[in-house]
């Protein structure tokens, strides 16, 4: 898949599952983002298939924080729901980025997990980057020959 | 009331299900928690279950090793199970559904499309 079209199979995929799993909306493209190569809170899915990679999002702590009030509906998240949460957006954001992947070819997912935050700069990945309210959320998929 | 057993390992996405039942307007009381396939056989053979709503990738038993073994149980064979989960591949939609699934949902998914797959499952009509 071209590069643009991923970026676009990530901007689809992080309007709908804010939309409709955080009642929540993508403000616009986070232009400051890129000079920030790591975030407060990571968390990533690795996938295999066609294609092996995976899915890194990274998410300052007020944005991760909010997201996840909306997420479980209750404004006093703890620390552990908030991992949590990051874990399935990771792992709903993968889903939904390689289910465009190769015509939605036959993939696998592997356990969501939260991770110290991690660059997201690596090289080969693509990068997108949301204002959300009260945050920034960025996205990087990373896609390596399958062995 | 339709009493609902919930089971995912994400303590998080129990969560979110219970809310989004909740504000579904589907009666469901409280619902029953498992966080894999053997909690959820526990809960199914100690509790009256109505439905369950499973996902598939779990430690301990999956959702698939789940419903292969309510099916081998005369008592817990009639018990609907919904799954819900990312994948989305269509031959995963149709594996779980020969299994036995009465119904498929895809993450993400919303309050409305939630309720309209249990009111099928359940055979109520809409108003």
């Amino acid at each position: 898949m071209p590069e643009q079209d991923l970026h676009a199979s990530i901007n689809d995929a992080v309007e709908q599952v804010l939309e409709t799993m955080c009642f929540s909306a993508v403000l616009g493209p986070c232009e400051t983002a890129q000079a920030q190569p790591f975030l407060d809170r990571s968390a990533v899915v690795d996938y295999s298939g066609a294609s092996v990679g995976s899915v890194l999002i990274g998410c300052d702590e007020a944005g991760a924080r909010g997201l996840a009030a909306n997420f479980l509906g209750s404004e006093d998240a703890s620390e552990e729901q908030v991992s949590g949460f990051l874990a399935e957006l990771a792992n709903m954001l993968c889903g939904a980025v390689v289910s465009t992947l190769n015509g939605g070819g036959n993939y696998s997912l592997g356990t969501p997990r939260v991770v110290p935050p991690a660059a997201l700069t690596e090289t080969g990945g693509v990068r997108c980057d949301f204002e959300i309210d009260g945050g920034i959320l960025s996205v990087l998929a990373l896609r390596r020959e399958a062995a | 009331m339709t009493n609902i057993l919930i089971v995912d390992d994400s303590p998080v996405m129990r969560t979110f299900i219970k809310r989004v039942l909740s504000v579904s307007g589907i009666d469901a009381g409280t619902p029953f928690e498992a966080g894999h396939g053997r909690e959820a056989l526990e809960v199914l053979r100690a509790y009256p279950v109505d439905l369950v709503l499973s996902d598939i990738n779990m430690p301990e038993m999956n959702g698939e090793e789940l419903m292969r073994a309510m099916q081998q149980d005369e008592a817990l064979r009639k018990i609907p199970v919904v799954v819900i989960s990312t994948d989305a591949r269509l031959d995963r939609v149709d594996q779980m559904m020969g299994m036995g699934a009465r119904g498929y949902i895809t993450k993400p998914f919303n309050p409305e499309r939630l309720r309209t797959e249990l009111d099928r499952v359940l055979g109520v009509a809409h108003a």
